[in-house]
């Protein structure tokens, strides 16, 4: 759920619309306004300039975009409708449920053998809910069925890494269980069970690296023995997603008086695509960030695709930094005879263009610029292979304490690691993973769509009962990122948010001996298993 | 007629009296910095300073704030600079999406007045921002920037004087940094 | 939102002629809760009078060694108030942990005494319930995991929202309320069963004495959240001995829920740790919990458990 909601200004010029709308896909949104309102796409504009989070429900206009623009023909004046916070909750979307029963085999040395599982989920009405399962882990022998169930409520709706959280928690929990039987530590556990160690799946070393700087080697056994209502433990989780991208175009002015504007439709959810675009552009001139203006969340600017599947810096960077290297060269060609060399002799860095190996050879970027007079630089481009790539993983580690006599989990750490291929940003890669950890503390421990039982009404559609986790819910987080240049820009929104929950909710078994196979941890669940543990099963 | 204090400025509004601040600001003052995020007091993303202190301005009937101070995310900046405190959040990474954002900003800039150039323990801070949500950032690089600004205020001597330089950008993005963080099983509270 | 007419009141009388109306008048301090209540269509006054203006915003010592809040008092203000904060500990507790900092800027004592439910049947409108003039309570059958478990016997099974009610019943505080008929003081026990056709000025506490005072309240979320029950324990000692009590239990009762079996269990004993769970499973044993919310007796236990530690001194958790 975002904290902005879901909606749009739209205004008419005559048969032209143009609608601002908080969307991850302009060029998406103005083909679907463009179909359901049954005018040419052509005469459709969509703006996003800055929007208040996406996170997998914001692509099409939905039908307050649809109202908005029809409104807004019928007032012929501009119409902004922006849905409430509980039209949000009942009309923009879930994440499904997930549910099985698993059964599974290991060998007394921990080798998994097999896996059967039955699996559940609603997606709402005529929905889906499909889910990866088994996760990650290799069992020679698997068997699955699923089966999906509607009901009658609001359609799902993609959730920052769609089905994983679910495969992830389902298995990791799992992991741990037979972990205990066989009396293996969790983490030599996985390592046992983990795919080969490649490019893209790079558990194991993350199995051993973070165990070390985690501490785990301080974790006791199942329960925690220590003395008092307040019990501690320390769980672990494994994750792989896919990323990558393709199809991004890109336009980059450079004009006389030195001033470089980069345009791309693509849009800034708050990942920092902007931010993005500024630093290819910027570091491919030569220039700093301030001298580059990066324009984007226009469908009048070049075609890129919607922002999921953390798909968009492995789309737009390679483009951007094509499209810079074409403006670089055709700004090179006009200006070498002035330097009396050839073009493939220049580089351009530090704030100059020179010959190469002779920075006292040259011209500062704006006296270049001077040269290109009255006609421009104004070159086009598109994505290319070979600057991206697709596949990273993660593991991720959480200690917690449990309250035995409230039921109350807090977390205490958090430690990821994790790969994105390039990091072409450190500082916006790391808000993605400190941001996709906290949307999975709080599907660890707070949201839940509850629906009530006689008339199907959902009945905590605000914030006040959809729990959030606020400041003091949020633990020290620890980032390890792994800066793989070699593999070309992946992707980072949403692997980090898969595994955290089921970190979270191993480290809470750890802590009571209490298994609990159900998110959110809330007191009821807790204490129920506590019980159920103390009658003697699980 | 509704009179008050905006943003330093005389302020008079001719609105019917149960409509909310938060929509008197961005409608009728042209302030549209002010976010709505949840329209019921629990979200703090419309945050505003009402005689030196948030309030959620989705919750507060206009007539409420007759002849009162009215501070928003507008009132801030320092002669169209940046604050200390805004620098601050810009140079740590403290914002994704921006919609929290003001909200943020406005409690954080009271927490400091109120601290007087002290800096505010993590502890403070996470408890001064306990009506703010934030679904993007993981809070860590908020409560930094807070931090961060108080530091730099508290060598220049008082609070949100701009100028005030946050740590940059490298050596506060080492997330591998050891942070000593006193442990929050339980809120601090005073007890009988 | 309905229209309706305003009245800003700048006195008591003021204010409670114009809450005396054929329609529907309800009165306005922070306005918090009855702004939210009429953009959703909870509450469709005719008239509303703000009564801000007019009630006491102060807080003042009295003649008897006590205090007597103004019901304007902003909740703030009386977490500040270092005097209260000396003399009734448990009231700052309880203070503090309501609703957000920017919650507490702005609403006042009376408007955290006098909240409607938060109850989530009662706050959507497609709900039409007991309280808003329905035949029947919906979380009977539905989804009631946060609804009472103490006073199970009558129509209501909401739990009473505010924070203050609590430590206010523990001190054996009164209330000064004013209506057509002229002022009077009421047990703040008594308070919350009266019907609602006088205002509340004055919150009057006594001089707490020789008491241990504890409080203590279970909350999923840390930052902001309502509590799943919590509790403060005034105890009257006699050297180690509790010579009589008050045991109140908040978020588990359509009322502040006032616990006999407890605080009989109190009298006499010395206070220690086997006191305090003896005197918590007493609370419990006279719990009723609905179909989903059996969870909250062993939390309602704890907190009674530990406010009565923490009132002895003894360190929790």
């Amino acid at each position: 759920m975002c904290l902005e909601t879901h909606g749009a200004v739209c205004e008419w010029d005559g048969d032209q619309l143009t609608a601002w709308v908080t969307t991850q896909g302009v060029h998406q949104c103005a083909q679907q306004f463009a179909q359901s309102l049954g005018i040419p796409q052509s005469n459709v504009r969509v703006i996003t300039q800055y929007m208040g989070g996406g996170f997998g429900s914001k692509f099409a206009p939905d039908v307050q975009g649809l109202i908005c623009a029809r409104l807004a023909k019928l007032a012929n004046a501009p119409v902004k409708l922006m849905l409430d916070r509980k039209e949000e909750h009942l009309d923009t979307g879930n994440r499904p449920s997930a549910f099985a029963q698993i059964r599974a085999g290991v060998t007394n040395d921990g080798k998994l053998t097999a896996f059967d599982g039955r699996s559940w989920g609603t997606g709402g009405a005529g929905a889906n809910a499909n889910f990866p399962l088994p996760y990650l882990y290799q069992f020679p022998n698997r068997r699955r069925v699923h089966t999906d169930v509607y009901i009658n409520a609001g359609q799902q709706r993609a959730m920052r890494a769609p089905g994983h959280p679910q495969g992830c928690f389902l298995t990791e929990i799992l992991m741990d269980e037979l972990a205990d039987r066989v009396k293996i530590d969790p983490v030599e556990f996985r390592i046992k069970n983990a795919p080969p160690k490649a490019p893209n799946q790079m558990w194991v070393e993350y199995f051993q690296q973070g165990a070390r700087q985690f501490g785990w080697e301080k974790r006791h056994p199942t329960g925690d023995p220590a003395p008092g209502p307040i019990k501690a433990g320390m769980g672990v989780s494994a994750h792989l997603w896919g990323g990558g991208g393709r199809g991004t175009q890109a336009h980059v002015d450079i004009t006389s008086d030195g001033a470089v504007v980069v345009r791309c439709g693509t849009q800034d959810l708050g990942t920092g695509t902007r931010t993005l675009v500024t630093i290819v552009a910027a570091e491919t001139l030569g220039l700093p960030t301030s001298a580059v203006k990066a324009e984007i969340g226009d469908t009048n600017y070049p075609f890129s695709p919607g922002s999921g599947g953390s798909t968009t810096a492995a789309s737009v960077s390679p483009a951007i930094r094509i499209t810079s290297i074409k403006a670089l060269d055709a700004l090179f060609a006009r200006v070498a005879p002035v330097l009396g060399t050839a073009p493939g002799n220049l580089v351009a860095e530090s704030g100059r263009i020179h010959v190469k190996g002779d920075p006292t050879k040259g011209l500062a970027w704006k006296d270049a610029c001077k040269h290109l007079g009255t006609e421009p630089i104004t070159v086009d481009g598109q994505w290319g292979e070979g600057l991206s790539s697709s596949g990273t993983s993660g593991v991720q580690f959480a200690e917690v304490t449990v309250d035995i006599e409230t039921g109350v989990v807090r977390i205490k750490r958090i430690l990821a690691m994790q790969d994105c291929g390039l990091i072409v940003d450190k500082l916006t890669a790391e808000s993605q993973v400190y941001g996709g950890i906290i949307a999975a503390i709080n599907f660890a421990l707070f949201e839940d769509r509850l629906l009530d039982r006689v008339t199907g009404q959902m009945v905590n559609p605000n914030m006040e009962w959809y729990l959030l986790a606020g400041m003091s819910d949020i633990p020290t987080i620890d980032i390890v990122l792994n800066n793989m240049p070699e593999r070309g820009v992946i992707g980072i929104g949403e692997p980090p948010t898969v595994s955290t929950a089921s970190a979270i909710a191993n480290a809470v078994r750890n802590a009571t001996g209490a298994t609990i196979r159900s998110l959110p941890l809330h007191p009821h669940k807790v204490l129920a298993a506590l019980e159920q543990q103390k009658a003697g099963g699980t | 007629m509704i009179e008050f204090v905006l943003n330093g400025r005389g302020r008079r509004v001719r609105v019917p009296p149960m409509k909310r601040l938060l929509d008197v600001l961005r409608e009728d003052c042209s302030l549209p910095g002010t976010k709505e995020g949840c329209g019921e007091g629990e979200c703090g993303a419309c945050s505003v300073l009402l005689d030196g202190r948030t309030v959620c301005s989705c919750l507060v009937p206009v007539v409420q704030v007759r002849g009162a101070r009215v501070v928003t995310v507008e009132g801030l900046d320092r002669g169209g600079r940046p604050s200390a405190l805004q620098r601050a959040f810009i140079d740590l990474g403290a914002a994704q999406c921006g919609i929290c954002t003001p909200g943020m900003l406005v409690t954080a800039a009271e927490l400091l007045r109120h601290a007087r150039g002290r800096v505010p323990s993590e502890e403070e801070v996470r408890e001064a921002l306990a009506g703010n949500l934030c679904r993007c950032t993981g809070y860590q690089k908020i409560v930094d920037a807070v931090r961060a600004a108080a530091r730099g205020a508290s060598r220049d001597g008082a609070a949100g004087t701009s100028g005030a330089r946050a740590p940059g950008r490298s050596r506060a993005g080492t997330a591998r940094a050891k942070r000593s963080r006193t442990a929050r099983t339980k809120r601090s509270r005073r007890r009988g | 939102m309905k229209a309706f007419a305003y009245v800003n009141a700048t006195s008591e009388r003021d204010a409670v002629a114009a809450l005396k109306f054929d329609g529907i008048a309800l009165p306005l301090a922070g306005g918090q809760d009855l702004l939210a209540r009429m953009k959703d269509y909870i509450d469709t006054p005719e008239r509303v009078v703000n009564v801000k203006n007019a009630l006491d915003r102060t807080a003042a010592p009295t003649s008897g060694g006590g205090w007597r809040i103004g019901a304007s008092m902003k909740i703030v203000d009386l977490l500040e108030h270092a005097d209260i904060g000396k003399m009734y500990p448990a009231i700052i507790a309880a203070a503090t942990d309501i609703g957000t900092p920017q919650i507490r800027h702005q609403g006042t004592v009376g408007g955290n005494l006098n909240q409607r439910p938060r109850c989530w049947y009662f706050r959507n409108e497609e709900f039409v319930c007991y309280k808003k003039g329905g035949s029947r309570c919906f979380a009977v059958n539905g989804e009631n995991q946060y609804h009472a478990i103490f006073g199970n016997d009558g129509p209501s099974h909401i739990v009473h929202p505010s924070s203050l009610a609590v430590p206010f019943v523990a001190y054996g505080a009164t209330f000064r309320v004013i209506g057509s008929k002229g002022e009077r003081e009421v047990a703040a026990a008594e308070y919350f069963t009266m019907p609602d056709d006088e205002l509340l000025t004055h919150v009057m506490l006594p001089a707490p004495g020789n008491v241990k005072t504890g409080h203590y309240e279970v909350r999923y979320k840390a930052s902001h959240d309502w509590p799943l029950a919590f509790t403060t324990v005034v105890l009257a000692m006699n050297g180690g001995i509790v010579q009589s009590g008050r045991v109140v239990l908040g978020a588990v009762a359509p009322v502040p829920w006032r616990s006999k079996p407890a605080e009989d269990a109190l009298a006499g004993k010395p206070l220690n740790e086997a006191t305090a769970a003896a005197a918590a499973e007493a609370a419990v044993s006279e719990a009723k919990p609905m179909s989903g919310n059996a969870y909250k007796v062993p939390i309602a236990r704890t907190a009674v458990k530990r406010a009565i530690l923490n009132a002895a001194g003894i360190k929790t958790v």
